[in-house]
């Protein structure tokens, strides 16, 4: 089978990511994943994208989406800028070693869920939806910044794997 | 005797409504929930049944079985509803389709909130 890939190019407004559910969600249910993996899915590139929203668009830049279906994985990557010297990209490399240090992402998120019940209630920053995409979209995490400050954040789910 | 508890709140794509049952307040969560900052909508919302169930002496149910996505952000006034209902000594339950494989993984984490008393519940049917 052929590797299926959609790219998008959005702009940093929250209403661009609702827009994206629907092309993702097609997409990959055209590529022959089931519903429920579909979902999984585009709810990961929905968390990703008002991750860039939130911390990382700068106005006037674009974010971009890239889903790519093939017969052993699915990989959804969100680009955006990134300033130099970004508190968030420091907060955001933390949460994903941490997540990375749990044998099971469900502990991990069972764990951000507890932690958010005891803090003050303040807007985002829980590292809630990157525990989610790990435990409830079942896939890795990874994340590089290339030489023109762009972050790229990758979510990679592997086809066929097991649950837990 | 207090006012049968009802009511009908909606922001964006999301909808809650609550009715008053026997022994119970029931809001049923609908459509999409999706915010950027939905704890300023929900927060006040949770807060008000929390405190009409304390004053009636009911239960207060969520039930998102009928949900069709939430966003993490989402989880954060949920997990602080259920708090709330717990210091005021409001029984709270959390019910979720088993059918939806996202419901029945995020919401079988929120059974980590559950108490042997049964005072915070989350059901799956």
């Amino acid at each position: 089978m052929d590797t299926s890939v959609l790219e998008l190019t959005l702009p940093p407004d929250w209403s661009a990511v609702r827009a994206a559910w629907d092309p993702c969600r097609g997409m990959m249910e055209r590529s022959g994943l089931d519903e429920d993996e579909s979902y999984a899915l585009a709810m990961v590139a929905q968390e990703l994208l008002e991750n860039a929203v939130k911390y990382g668009a700068v106005e006037g830049e674009t974010i971009g989406l890239s889903l790519r279906v093939g017969q052993e994985d699915v990989t959804v990557e969100v680009r955006s800028r990134v300033g130099v010297d970004d508190a968030h990209l420091r907060s955001f490399d933390r949460t994903v070693q941490w997540i990375r240090g749990h044998q099971d992402p469900f502990e991990a998120y069972v764990e951000r869920l507890k932690q958010t019940a005891v803090r003050p209630y303040a807007p985002g920053g829980s590292g809630l939806g990157l525990a989610r995409i790990a435990y409830e979209g079942r896939c890795a995490l990874d994340f590089y910044v290339d030489a023109g400050s762009i972050l790229a954040v990758s979510a990679v789910y592997r086809r066929g794997g097991t649950d837990g | 005797m207090s006012e049968p508890v009802k009511g009908q709140w909606a922001e964006g794509e999301l909808s809650l409504e609550a009715r008053q049952l026997t022994g119970e307040v029931r809001v049923t969560w609908r459509g999409r929930s999706s915010d950027r900052e939905p704890g300023r909508f929900l927060l006040p919302v949770l807060s008000q049944l929390v405190e009409s169930c304390r004053r009636s002496s009911c239960r207060l149910c969520l039930d998102f079985a009928p949900l069709e996505y939430m966003n993490s952000s989402t989880f954060t006034p949920v997990v602080k509803a259920i708090d709330e209902a717990r210091r005021a000594g409001v029984p709270i339950a959390l019910e979720y389709s088993q059918a939806k494989k996202w419901q029945a993984l995020s919401f079988s984490a929120l059974r980590t909130f559950e108490t042997a008393d049964g005072s915070v519940t989350v059901l799956g049917r």
